[in-house]
């Protein structure tokens, strides 16, 4: 079997990812965190159709999370915290139907709304676009992860009403929406999310 | 090869290992860039894509 994980993280590592490695067929898990690589993630990366875990985060990585991560539909895990990633996220990314962790916090330049859709990812059990400038309010469409254990939406723009129907969110244990715009008071349907031990 | 005390780059000769299967490198004081030699495992593989 050729490479399947490739465990790179907390070194110096400098320099662009290789779009090469993307090719390798049964590649499954790449971590490259906590490292000093830079420029855009290569358009390869669509290419590594078996991939299960993508973590990249703690970079100085920059430019559009591409389409192409999209073509990624065994993934389970996308980590791209932590970087210099700006625009909007991909449409694309809602076809990752597998997801179970995705984790874009601290890319300030990430903005643009969060998309209703985000809702087809059912499998998802922590979720975090802290410290980007995503706005627009939570879409009540949440409602549908209902195995999300932990929800950040800390220091953005986004605002509006924090909307009851995540009172069905009955699987959070951590919860953090500060230094974001919400208006109104707490609400009361937080009394439903009996496993909560942060708030 | 995790949480030693590596240091230097990673030599493109890694791209010679046909039958590896992890690379863990983590955790050690790596510098330079990621080879792209890496890659070149693909083109080895008894496994089509």
């Amino acid at each position: 079997m050729p490479l399947q994980q490739i465990s790179l993280s907390s070194n110096q590592l400098s320099g662009r990812i290789p779009g090469e490695i993307f090719f390798l067929p049964s590649l499954q898990d790449v971590n490259l965190s906590t490292n000093r690589i830079s420029g855009s993630l290569p358009t390869e990366i669509g290419g590594a159709s078996r991939l299960d875990s993508l973590s990249l985060s703690n970079n100085i990585l920059e430019g559009s999370i591409v389409p192409q991560v999209g073509f990624l539909t065994d993934l389970k895990k996308l980590d791209l915290s932590k970087n210099n990633f700006e625009n909007e996220l991909p449409t694309q990314l809602l076809q990752l139907t597998k997801l179970m962790w995705l984790d874009i916090e601290g890319n300030a330049g990430i903005s643009g709304q969060i998309p209703k859709e985000i809702s087809r990812l059912t499998d998802l059990t922590y979720l975090s676009l802290s410290n980007t400038t995503i706005r627009s309010p939570i879409p009540s469409q949440y409602s549908a992860l209902t195995k999300l254990e932990q929800l950040n939406i800390a220091n953005t723009q986004v605002g509006g009403y924090i909307p009851s129907e995540l009172g069905s969110l009955t699987a959070l244990t951590g919860l953090n929406l500060s230094g974001s715009r919400f208006r109104k008071s707490i609400p009361t349907f937080l009394g439903s999310f009996t496993r909560l031990s942060e708030f | 090869m995790q949480n030693n005390g590596l240091t230097g780059s990673i030599p493109d000769e890694l791209g010679m290992l046909t039958m590896l299967t992890a690379l863990s490198l983590q955790g050690n004081e790596l510098t330079g860039e990621i080879p792209s030699t890496l890659g070149n495992l693909a083109a080895l593989s008894k496994y089509p894509r």
